[in-house]
């Protein structure tokens, strides 16, 4: 191409862009659309902004739709998080019980609509899996000779109602159970005479109840002094007598807990009506087999020992879980009340600022956790509001130019 | 205070955003042809919808004036607007064309330049590149605007 033709083409390529005259003042025409709106043009109605929202700042707008939000996630994760958790549940799983539970009964079930386990099934209990005799195999392996008609019918049995055990029995009684607790208090007592408190405490018990005190002890002298009593109380006089010991002092601290032992009652159960079945049979068979030899009936005896011998220590652990939930345990421990002893502003300064210093630790620890709460468990409507936020960011300044 | 001709770009948009009407005036005064010739190149020589185009322009500007930041210059930003506004419109008119007809579209050179052929043939080459260089190509043609202005105008570095 001839340098003439190039600069023709540089010319016509400028003319296609040539600064024209318009066909009016433009500007004069978008002054009256700004003006009338843009409703005065053919076409959908944009939405347009409101005079106060123009004055607000996008950015403004967008820092406080962050703070709403977070703000509701504040309102709203709290009580999500106890609608997961329905009832407070301690570290190994069990459900922990405060005082308040336990004046209004303690052994209500949360959600008494289902499981009578509280919502989950005794099967999952990793007590009750652990519950499963270790040495019920051994017990079970019987040393008859072979082709002995009654070994075969003994092994069948047994067989049988070890494929039954424990969790078919556990299905089959697994309609409406009681709860069984077992309920452990603890409360520390300041007051001005612990001896007179201790013994005052003593006599919260009721021995014709089958109460008792489990122990007991005094020590120091003075302002040193120091007793603890350890009450046997029963299960349903618990809140009465937690009433009765805060009325001796001035309560320092008090926790309550409930160990709940419903699953550990119906394995117990269930395999001892097992053993009882086994035992009717073997019972059946001794008598049915007067005429067999003399080594297999001994056999049969020395079965039935073992199977009678299971049936105790069922029933004593039995009894042994029936009793812990029958009497709740008081531990109660009562000390001199020092602050009393030694009042003055310095002390009462002293430990203001301690209590508020632990105060502030806990207060920081919370808004940390708090603010980590919000930071990650939020990540996703965090990154959905950025991308939302750049989004429109992006469009108005396409749309300002 | 200064009279409008006289008053800066920056001057003229902050009293603009004050309410000055006069301020749009000088501005037009300055770039309304200009813009209204880039327009039309872009637009493939349809005078009507530059018209449109620098119209909504100036409609923006009158929106948007108080958010100008300066990091760049008035006309640059002029500029960035109306060929933003002439890819709108030309993206929609060519749906539109597609819709009704089926047909692509063809541009028509501008009725008053005198050598219609080579016109014609700039305009349809022109046609055939990608909307990004076509807008390269025509703002560096266009009188009055240097490279370092339509590379700040595509907001692209120069030398692109």
């Amino acid at each position: 191409m001839s340098n003439t033709s190039a600069n023709s083409i540089e010319e016509h390529l400028a003319k296609l862009t040539e600064p024209a005259a318009s066909t009016g003042d433009l500007w004069k025409k978008a002054l009256a659309v700004v003006s009338t709106g843009p409703q005065t043009k053919k076409g959908p109605t944009r939405w347009k902004r409101p005079e106060w929202l123009r004055t607000v700042h996008p950015l403004m707008a967008a820092m406080l739709v962050i703070v709403v939000g977070a703000a509701l996630m504040a309102i709203l994760m709290p009580s999500l998080e106890r609608q997961r958790l329905p009832s407070a549940v301690g570290s190994n799983g069990i459900p922990s019980f405060t005082r308040a539970d336990v004046e209004r009964g303690m052994v209500a079930a949360p959600n008494s609509g289902g499981s009578p386990f509280g919502g989950r099934s005794a099967f999952e209990t990793p007590g009750l899996v652990s519950a499963e005799p270790s040495s019920a195999q051994g017990e079970y392996e019987y040393g008859f000779s072979e082709g002995s008609a009654a070994p075969a019918d003994m092994t069948r049995s047994r067989r049988m109602h070890q494929e039954q055990t424990p969790a078919a029995d556990l299905q089959e009684t697994a309609g409406p159970v009681e709860r069984a607790v077992v309920r452990k208090a603890t409360m520390e007592l300041k007051t001005d005479d612990v001896r007179s408190t201790f013994l005052k405490a003593s006599m919260a018990i009721r021995e014709a109840g089958g109460e008792y005190i489990q122990d007991s002890s005094l020590t120091g002298e003075g302002q040193h002094a120091q007793a603890n009593l350890t009450l046997r109380v029963a299960a349903g006089r618990l809140p009465e007598v937690l009433r009765e010991l805060r009325e001796l002092g001035e309560v320092d601290s008090e926790r309550v807990t409930g160990d709940d032992v419903t699953a550990q009652m119906v394995d117990i159960d269930a395999r001892l009506r097992n053993e009882r079945r086994i035992e009717q049979e073997l019972l059946g068979l001794l008598e049915a087999r007067d005429d067999s030899p003399l080594t297999e009936i001994l056999e049969l005896r020395t079965q039935i020992g073992y199977v009678r011998r299971n049936i105790e220590q069922l029933q004593a652990q039995q009894q042994q879980l029936g009793r812990l939930v029958s009497l709740a345990t008081v531990l109660v421990i009562i000390r001199h009340d020092q602050t009393k002893a030694a009042d003055g502003i310095w002390t009462y300064f002293k430990a203001s600022i301690v209590d508020a210093w632990s105060y502030g630790l806990g207060f920081l620890a919370d808004s940390v956790a708090w603010i980590v709460t919000v930071v990650v468990g939020g990540l996703v409507w965090w990154i959905i509001a950025g991308i939302a936020f750049l989004i429109a960011w992006h469009t108005y300044k396409k749309k300002s130019g | 205070m200064t009279k409008p001709e006289n008053a800066t770009d920056a001057q003229l948009l902050t009293r603009l955003s004050s309410g000055d009407s006069r301020a749009l005036e000088a501005l037009a005064n300055r770039y309304e042809k200009g813009l209204v010739g880039i327009a039309r190149g872009l637009l493939g020589g349809r005078q009507d919808l530059a018209d449109d185009a620098v119209q909504e322009t100036w409609v923006r500007v009158l929106r948007f004036g108080s958010t100008f930041s300066s990091k760049s210059s008035v006309k640059t930003w002029l500029y960035r607007i109306a060929v933003y506004q002439c890819h709108t419109m030309r993206s929609t008119m060519r749906r539109r064309e597609d819709r009704d007809t089926g047909r692509a579209h063809q541009t028509r050179p501008p009725a008053n330049t005198p050598d219609v052929d080579l016109v014609h043939d700039l305009t349809r080459a022109l046609d055939s590149l990608p909307e990004a260089k076509r807008t390269v190509v025509l703002l560096c043609y266009h009188r009055g605007m240097t490279h370092e202005q339509a590379a700040q105008v595509l907001e692209i570095p120069v030398g692109t």
